[in-house]
């Protein structure tokens, strides 16, 4: 890749429905709830026939509800057609992936307004039978037997941290404690109770060392974006935010055969060329939402991305570095821990906390001034992750 | 009742090496009786029970693996399996051991019907070597009947696997005359319609045949004075049987039939072993079958320089009755739907049985990795230069978690999960590791850095047919 590269793309909408179990609502009905709170945010004049094209990110269409053509799953509901819709998997960064590549689509000079649309209606079948549970019966060979699940792989990362960092297991209960926290702060959360450590720590096991107050939930949701090209921004809004840098990095998908049982080297790299791309490094981070899938992922996360280094992450947690007010606020939104976990609306609804919080509409949980965010997705194993970093500010050139 | 005596060939050819397993799993009589109230099999402390991992096929494949050691498998040109507990009727069994046992063809064939066809395994291997055909045959006998819930043969029928190779070596034992009886009467079955054995309550009648028509017949017309007769009987029913048969020396067989119940082929190969450990260069060995409904069958042996191990079978861990009829299949958790074919019956398990069953690796000629499962480009190098190797089969554990959340049931949570580097390949990239769920029982040895080695274990089952595969065991020296 040569020359300076930069997406020019800022979000002048963004919703999300109250995440939850959403049993009264379909598929279509969320995604046209959520589209309809994304044009509610637009402040300023915007005909919907502005909108030229449309991504949806939905990882398991097929999987939970036999769903098929899925573009036409938010085309038929939102009279989009015969604008096109492109339907984008890509594990847990299945959100994030579709606000990337609409991205790429303004940046190439396609198409000036787009909408991305995230949703996955993940409670229309038992919580048992949900992709976590159900890894290990998608897949056949005796690597992954029955109980490879994906408690199982984050599970054995916390065994490994724990071991050679001295990690205690305190410590990733503590992320789900402040995450939980937010939750109670966060109307579109889908839990909203505090916890405690000693709780989380004895709750029941699922995957040793993990318990299940260590685990996001089995949540219906969705979230809409309206992305345009940064030079229209302003005709819609005058308090737009800015994508400054995006990356995606990959790692092998089976647990043998990864290099690190400590950390994802796939954030590390996602991260990187996201910080390059933008300009910035980890220190000029203000807020973070991050993929706190199990809560030893969050601890993980702060040492990959670089708001600390390589083991320090329970001494991080420790001493309020991802709190509200600390080095970076991690998860102000309560996380995928506390907010929940539709896998395509994930990405997206992050967005949507960066949005409330630099447009200082983010009530209880609102911090201070934040110029700078991120989100990231680890989507399989630390397979793929996504890290997108938007600002409050446009992207300062040469930066 | 017609006996016919085979004349001692002028071939010579024997057995070279031995191997069995016995599962640890024990269902005492006491416990079967403080259930069910009734008398438990006289003669039998309690059953060896396969755990829910375990089954004909895996037994078989630890018995086996044992007589081989481990560059043993090259060699075999045949294996015959006998077996009266097999996972299926139609679908064959000795041909799923022979993929996981043997890189190269190797003709499988199944002897099954009756606890005699251990005594024709052992025969037919014996000819095919005798004949030039063949120059080593794998025997295997591996069995586990399951009676009828609240059936006393509940507290009688255990589990057992026993190998092994016969070739002109015969370094352990040769064979030397044998004796073929022939009847129909019963004292147990399994009908094609039922998974669960039926018997005909009568231990009397039972003696009593065994001596007019099976064991007694043929063990007369075949053993030698002071010739060891290995009988898979309890000590009391063996001296009844054996009574007044000329020259009978040592009866052994008692004390293995006590430990672990009637393991049928496999408890008979067993008790082979067992009568071979016991004996003198030069000495001589009777091996007496007897399988309900078919008659007697015994093989006289003369026992050779090798010296082989004695057959100690440990006490195992007891088990309480609930756990039984899990092990037993009969207390089974209700799976979610089933999909509507089977991996095993597909081609994509076609495509990459050998990987999943002997289990074939791949290392990288530039770079050494070990890549697995299989690849086109190598996972650390992008070399394209992999050559096919056996999956090494032991290794040390990187990192471990205890699984209580199943995919599909519950049938064995918790259950420890592990990945592991293997020996002898490069560490430290992305290759060189296998992941794979750990002994139930191994769980609380798991630690960083503990040894395992891989066992092959069944892997659960769809739409009937099971899928094996290997789990840890940790390595305790």
């Amino acid at each position: 890749m040569s020359g300076e590269r930069h997406l020019p793309v800022a979000v002048v909408g963004a919703g999300m429905i109250d995440f939850g179990e959403l049993f009264h609502m379909s598929y279509e009905d969320m995604c046209v709830a959520a589209y309809e709170r994304c044009l509610a945010s637009i402040d300023k004049d915007f005909a919907e026939s502005e909108i030229e094209a449309a991504w949806i990110g939905t990882q398991l269409g097929e999987f939970f509800r036999r769903s098929v053509a899925t573009g036409a799953l938010l085309s038929d509901p939102l009279r989009l057609f015969p604008r096109p819709v492109t339907r984008v998997e890509n594990a847990c960064c299945t959100g994030a992936e579709a606000i990337r590549n609409a991205a790429f689509s303004i940046a190439a000079g396609i198409y000036d307004v787009v909408l991305v649309v995230g949703a996955e209606k993940m409670r229309d079948i038992p919580s048992r039978q949900s992709i976590v549970a159900q890894t290990g019966s998608v897949f056949h060979e005796w690597w992954h037997p029955r109980g490879a699940t994906a408690p199982n792989r984050f599970g054995q990362f916390a065994t490994a941290h724990m071991d050679q960092f001295d990690t205690k297991r305190e410590q990733f209960a503590a992320v789900a404690v402040k995450n939980h926290h937010q939750g109670t702060l966060n109307e579109h959360a889908h839990f909203r109770f505090d916890v405690t450590v000693d709780q989380v720590v004895n709750s029941p096991e699922i995957s040793w060392p993990l318990t299940l107050l260590d685990a996001c939930p089995t949540t219906d949701g969705a979230a809409a974006l309206i992305l345009t090209h940064e030079k229209f921004a302003k005709r819609y809004t005058d308090r737009p935010i800015y994508l400054h840098g995006a990356g995606l990095s990959t790692d092998p998908l089976i647990s043998s055969w990864k290099s690190s049982y400590v950390g994802f080297p796939a954030t590390t790299r996602a991260a990187g060329e996201a910080f390059a791309m933008a300009g910035v490094s980890p220190g000029d981070i203000d807020l973070a939402e991050l993929h706190d899938c199990f809560s030893i992922v969050e601890l993980m996360t702060y040492e990959d991305i670089g708001f600390c280094e390589k083991g320090k992450g329970g001494q991080f947690i420790d001493e309020g570095g991802p709190y509200p007010g600390g080095t970076v606020a991690c998860n102000t939104s309560g996380g995928l821990k506390a907010k929940g976990h539709p896998i395509g609306a994930t990405g997206v609804a992050q967005v949507v906390e960066l949005w409330e919080q630099f447009r200082g509409e983010a009530g209880a949980r609102q911090i201070d001034n934040p110029q700078l965010g991120l989100t990231h997705n680890l989507g399989g194993i630390g397979t793929v992750v996504a890290v997108n970093i938007f600002g409050a500010e446009p992207r300062k050139a040469g930066r | 009742v017609s006996f016919e005596k085979t004349p001692l060939s002028a071939d010579q050819v024997g057995i070279s090496a031995i191997g069995w397993y016995v599962p640890r799993l024990r269902l005492s009589g006491k416990e079967w009786q403080s259930v069910w109230k009734g008398s438990p099999s006289e003669g039998v402390r309690g059953v060896a029970v396969p755990d829910v991992d375990e089954d004909v096929v895996t037994m078989a494949v630890e018995a086996a693996t044992r007589a081989l050691g481990p560059d043993g498998a090259q060699a075999v040109d045949e294996l015959h399996l006998a077996s009266t507990s097999a996972p299926y009727v139609v679908k064959s069994t000795a041909a799923v051991l022979s993929s996981v046992l043997f890189g190269h063809a190797v003709r499988s064939v199944d002897h099954s019907g009756s606890a005699r066809s251990v005594t024709a395994a052992l025969l037919a291997a014996r000819d095919a070597v005798a004949s030039g055909r063949v120059r080593s045959v794998l025997v295997v006998a591996s069995d586990f009947l399951v009676a009828e819930t609240a059936d006393q043969g509940e507290s009688r029928f255990g589990a057992a696997a026993a190998a092994v190779l016969v070739d002109r070596e015969g370094s352990i034992a040769r064979f030397d005359s044998s004796v073929a009886g022939h009847s129909t009467v019963t004292s147990y079955w399994q009908s094609a319609q039922r998974p669960t054995i039926r018997r005909f309550d009568d231990a009397r009648l039972e003696r009593v045949v065994e001596q007019v028509a099976g064991i007694r017949p043929v063990a007369s017309s075949v053993a030698e004075p002071g010739d060891t007769v290995a009988v898979h009987l309890s000590q009391r029913a063996a001296r009844e049987v054996l009574k007044g048969v000329p020259g009978v020396g040592a009866v052994v067989g008692g004390d293995l039939y006590s430990g672990i119940g009637d393991a049928g082929n496999g408890g008979i190969l067993l008790t082979l072993l067992a009568a071979l450990g016991g004996t003198a260069e030069g000495e001589h060995v009777c091996l007496v079958a007897e399988g309900s409904g078919a008659g007697a069958e015994a093989i006289r042996f003369t026992r050779g320089s090798a010296v082989v191990p004695e057959v100690d079978v440990p006490a195992g861990a007891q088990i309480g009755y609930t756990d039984y009829l899990k092990a037993t299949r009969r207390l089974e958790a209700a799976l979610p739907g089933e999909v509507g074919s089977s991996f095993v019956a597909s081609a994509a398990w076609w495509r990459t049985e050998d990987m999943l069953l002997r289990p074939v690796a791949q290392i990288c000629r530039d770079c050494g990795a070990l890549n697995y499962p299989r690849r086109s480009i190598c996972i650390d190098c992008r070399s394209r230069a992999l050559r096919e190797a056996p999956l090494p089969r032991s290794g040390s554990v990187l990192s471990f978690n205890i699984q209580h959340v199943m995919a599909v049931g519950p049938e064995q949570a918790p259950s420890p999960i592990a990945v592991a580097q293997m020996d002898g390949v490069p560490a430290g990239g992305y290759g060189g590791k296998v992941s794979a769920m750990v002994l139930q029982e191994d769980g609380d040895k798991l630690a960083i850095g503990e040894k395992v080695r891989l066992v092959f274990r069944r892997a659960g089952e769809e739409l009937g047919l099971v899928k094996y595969g290997y789990k840890f065991a940790v390595v305790r020296p």
